[in-house]
């Protein structure tokens, strides 16, 4: 056990007092030294009877050494104690009850500074200087005066000292109570804080102040006008306080305290009123104030200059955070006006600083976005959380797409609110997504032209119905006309069916071009109903060839949607064909598509294909929409993924359900278009 | 010009396509015939004991029952109203099946009217169905004895419904010469459309029900 470490209590401040043994004996012999040289120089200067110094010292130093060594120096101030009772001509007894009392105070302060108020021994926080006075020197000196009263009480005026009385023993409980106030900070703050190595000069001015002003004050004559002087001790302390900190405030202090307790014994100084009890009572006082005073004056300074320097910090974090966003960040004051923007925000719209600030921000913005963007920071202001997309003129070359978040800043109220605001260059990312709807819209295109090429045969047939009704149309009308003229009737009819015909063809083949032609992607607002019906038109031919029935179920009561129609037939005629081929594969008994669209409150519009097909396993489910993946011989798995690429670039979701043998179902939702 | 309307010979015809079912009927209405119309091969068989003596034209393609399970289900049903079959163009291996199920002839669409009526004059006037596998004409002969081995080989892929294409790649031969033995074919044949060659195939007894599709 050569070495060991203090162990103090959870939460405490660990001044890392570690000692080698030898070194821990000294230490306690150093302690039992200092608390009897305390206590006999105590008892030599205002011994006031029956075991009562005036001032005590000793009990800082037991209490601080506690603190700082632990319980383990209980031994040394209990000896102390003890002889300089015996000393001073107590009863041993006596002195045993008195050193006893010693050590209790000190443990009790102890006990309670380190596990229970948690104590900081730095005294940098007005609640370690609050957890000392009341948990370190209250309880401790009261508990310490104990056995005191107990010996006034018995002992009668007996002994070398004049006899005690009431207020003996509170100048006695005052005197105990300064020695902690005054020694223990000076102690606890030296061993604690950061070694003084090379003191500023400004610190040996301090301590000349000190002096100085304290030899004054306390040489002059108590009436004398130099007695004010005892007020620009004050001076020095704040100094102490708001300049250096606890530890140096302490120091001054006790400086204060011995010049004091020099003046009263020479019987001089300001305290000097009638009796040397008197004085020492006043004394105690001014000086338990003035120090209580002093060292939350010291925390309260330290405490606010470290909140300040944690603003300072958090904001040069925020800065370093701001500067590296790959946004750019500004802030508007309440007119509106560039107040401040960051590095990136200068790179992103290539402007200096000082073009920037005190500009308003709509200025920066195109002329056809400036309406959008006041509204938009009018929102704001109203606390809305919105985001819009503005063309930002750039210095000198064009505009950039920006993305503008606006926040509206906690301001004071009545004041026209602040924003901030976080703007983000798009214009790539929006090309991006351009280039990806242009490869869609040509993927799109050939897939229609695919599947043109895969229903030809089934439109050959749909057209050859017109033909052939014209055909034979023609062929009667021309019988009819050619039997004589009783037969007008009849040729008119058949003429008319002919002419219904021809329109029925053209229109046929209108469709087919409408949805083979590539175009550009457009949104137009659409009759969801419609959409479907035609859908069902252009399916018909070639699900009938499978030997299939197509039903429509129209119940989306003239919603609109907006949308590129031809991409949203090409998903609903894909997912049509599908089901056809799957149905007529499978050889099912019930051979039945439905197309249906349906209102799907509050603002959407459903579309759903439900076939009676063979459905498909879960497994499946999941692979379905990748590409390339195929279930068909010929197929190249592409149908599927386009559509629900088409489906999520007009913000809806493909979803895909079946059950094996009993048919699949494919829905989305698509936002309803409400005319303005 | 109907003036004995119970010994008019009745049109029935079956297609779902009812602008095809209103020009047929104003057709044969031009030459007088009476036409019964149906939209389906189901609404057909259900009137089937209503069927009189005439002629049935039905379309092959249908929704839910076809053409040709019309035909089977009326000769099931021993209903044996001599029956024509039309369809779309290239429709060669369905046509040949209905033949076989018993259909008397096949018409193409879109029809020539003269073609179509004089189909459902010789189906009408002509003996039940039974024996006219067996009815081959000196005629007929004479036209069949003319083909030669490798040209029989065309028509027996032809009946079967195969393209020119794939009858050349199955013959190893060119297109073109594929093209050029069709046409002697027809012409030796003397068949005016597909489908009256694989009607006078099958009546010549070249292809056999087996070979069918």
């Amino acid at each position: 056990m050569s070495e060991q470490s203090v162990q103090l209590g959870a939460g405490y401040y660990n001044p890392s007092i570690s000692l080698a043994l030898p070194t821990r004996l000294l230490v306690h012999l150093l302690t039992a030294a200092a608390y009897y040289g305390a206590g006999m120089l105590a008892f030599a200067v205002f011994p006031i009877g029956n075991g009562v110094a005036g001032i005590w010292p000793a009990a800082g130093l037991s209490v601080a050494t506690m603190l700082l060594f632990g319980p383990s120096v209980s031994l040394a101030i209990f000896f102390s104690d003890f002889l300089v009772g015996l000393n001073t001509g107590l009863p041993t007894g006596h002195a045993l009850l008195l050193a006893t009392g010693a050590v209790g105070e000190a443990l009790v302060a102890w006990y309670l500074l380190t596990r229970i108020a948690r104590f900081d021994p730095r005294l940098r926080r007005i609640k370690d200087v609050t957890a000392f006075v009341i948990a370190g020197v209250l309880p401790a000196t009261m508990l310490c005066m104990i056995p005191r009263m107990l010996l006034t009480a018995v002992m009668d005026g007996a002994g070398p000292t004049p006899a005690p009385n009431a207020q003996t023993v509170l100048v006695g409980l005052l005197g105990h109570g300064l020695g902690v106030l005054l020694v223990a900070p000076v102690i606890l703050s030296w061993t604690a804080e950061r070694p003084l190595l090379k003191p500023s000069a400004e610190f040996y001015l301090l301590l000349l102040a000190a002096v100085l002003l304290n030899a004054a004050a306390f040489t002059a004559t108590p009436s004398g006008p130099a007695s004010a002087l005892l007020y620009a001790v004050f001076v020095v302390v704040l100094w102490a306080a708001l300049r250096f900190g606890p530890r140096e405030t302490s120091d001054v202090m006790l400086l204060t305290a011995i010049f004091a307790t020099w003046a009263a014994w020479r019987a001089s100084g300001p305290f000097i009123i009638s009796n040397q009890i008197e004085a020492l009572y006043s004394l105690s006082l001014f000086l338990m104030v003035a120090t209580v005073t002093a060292l939350l004056l010291a925390a309260a300074a330290r405490e606010r200059s470290a909140s300040a320097q944690r603003v300072e910090e958090s904001e040069l974090a925020h800065r370093m955070l701001i500067e590296q966003m790959r946004e750019g960040v500004i802030t508007l004051d309440g007119m509106r006006r560039l107040a401040f923007v960051s590095d990136r925000f200068c790179a992103l719209s290539g402007w200096q600083r000082q073009d920037l600030i005190g500009r308003p921000f709509t200025q920066l913005v195109a002329t056809a976005d400036r309406l959008r963007l006041e509204q938009a920071l009018s929102d704001t202001e109203r606390g809305q959380d919105v985001q819009i997309e503005v063309a930002l003129e750039r210095a000198g070359e064009g505009t950039m797409l920006a993305s503008v978040a606006p926040r509206r800043l906690a301001g004071s109220e009545g004041q026209p609110a602040r924003i901030m605001a976080v703007v983000a260059d798009i214009t790539e990312s929006r090309r991006a997504a351009e280039l990806s709807r242009l490869r869609l819209q040509q993927i799109a295109h050939t897939n229609r032209v695919q599947s043109m090429d895969e229903m030809a045969i089934a439109f050959a047939h749909e057209i050859s119905q017109p033909l052939t009704a014209i055909t034979s149309y023609a062929q009667a009308a021309r019988r009819f006309l050619s039997a004589g003229s009783g037969a007008i009737g009849p040729a008119r009819e058949a003429i008319d069916g002919a002419e219904r015909e021809a329109r029925r063809g053209s229109e046929i083949v209108r469709r087919i071009r409408g949805f083979v032609q590539d175009r550009k992607s457009e949104r137009v607002p659409q009759v969801a109903d419609l959409l479907v019906s035609e859908v069902a038109q252009l399916a018909e031919p070639e699900v009938r060839q499978h030997g299939v029935e197509l039903r429509t179920d129209l119940c989306a009561n003239g919603c609109k949607v907006l949308v590129d129609p031809v991409q949203i037939q090409q998903v609903l005629l894909n997912l049509v064909r599908n089901a056809a081929e799957a149905i007529g594969e499978a050889g099912s008994a019930t051979r039945l598509i439905t197309l249906k669209s349906v209102s799907a409150p509050p603002d959407g519009v459903a579309f759903a294909v439900i076939d009676s097909g063979p459905g498909f396993a879960p497994a499946e489910l999941a692979k379905i929409f990748d590409p390339f993946y195929t279930s068909k011989p010929d197929g190249i798995g592409i149908g599927l993924a386009l559509c629900r690429s088409i489906i999520e670039d007009h913000d809806g979701q493909l979803h895909g359900a079946a059950e094996p043998g009993r048919g699949a179902t494919f829905t989305f939702t698509l936002k309803e278009f409400r005319d303005a | 010009m109907l003036e004995t309307p119970a010994r008019t010979p009745v049109v029935y015809v079956v297609d779902d396509e009812p602008s095809v079912r209103d020009a047929l009927r104003l057709l044969f209405q031009s030459v007088g015939m009476k036409v019964v119309e149906f939209e389906n091969a189901s609404a057909a068989l259900s009137g089937a004991d209503e069927l009189d003596s005439g002629c049935l034209i039905t379309d092959l393609r249908m929704p839910m029952m076809s053409g040709i399970d019309l035909i089977e289900a009326l000769r099931e049903r021993g209903c044996h109203l001599p029956a024509i079959v039309i369809s779309a163009h290239g429709d060669v291996k369905l046509a040949v099946r209905a033949l076989k199920a018993g259909a008397s002839d096949f018409v193409e669409k879109p029809f020539n009217d003269q073609d179509l009526l004089d189909a459902v004059n010789s189906t009408i006037n002509r003996p039940p169905v039974s024996g006219w596998t067996q009815a081959l004409s000196g005629d007929m002969a004479a036209r069949v004895a003319q083909i030669t081995s490798r040209e029989l080989a065309v028509l027996k892929q032809i009946v079967a419904g195969q393209s020119n294409k794939q009858i050349a790649r199955d013959l190893d031969l060119s297109p073109r010469t594929v093209e050029a033995h069709r046409a002697r074919v027809m012409q030796k044949m003397q068949a005016g459309s597909v489908a009256e060659l694989v009607s006078l195939a099958l009546r010549a007894g070249i292809v056999m029900d087996e070979e069918l599709v």
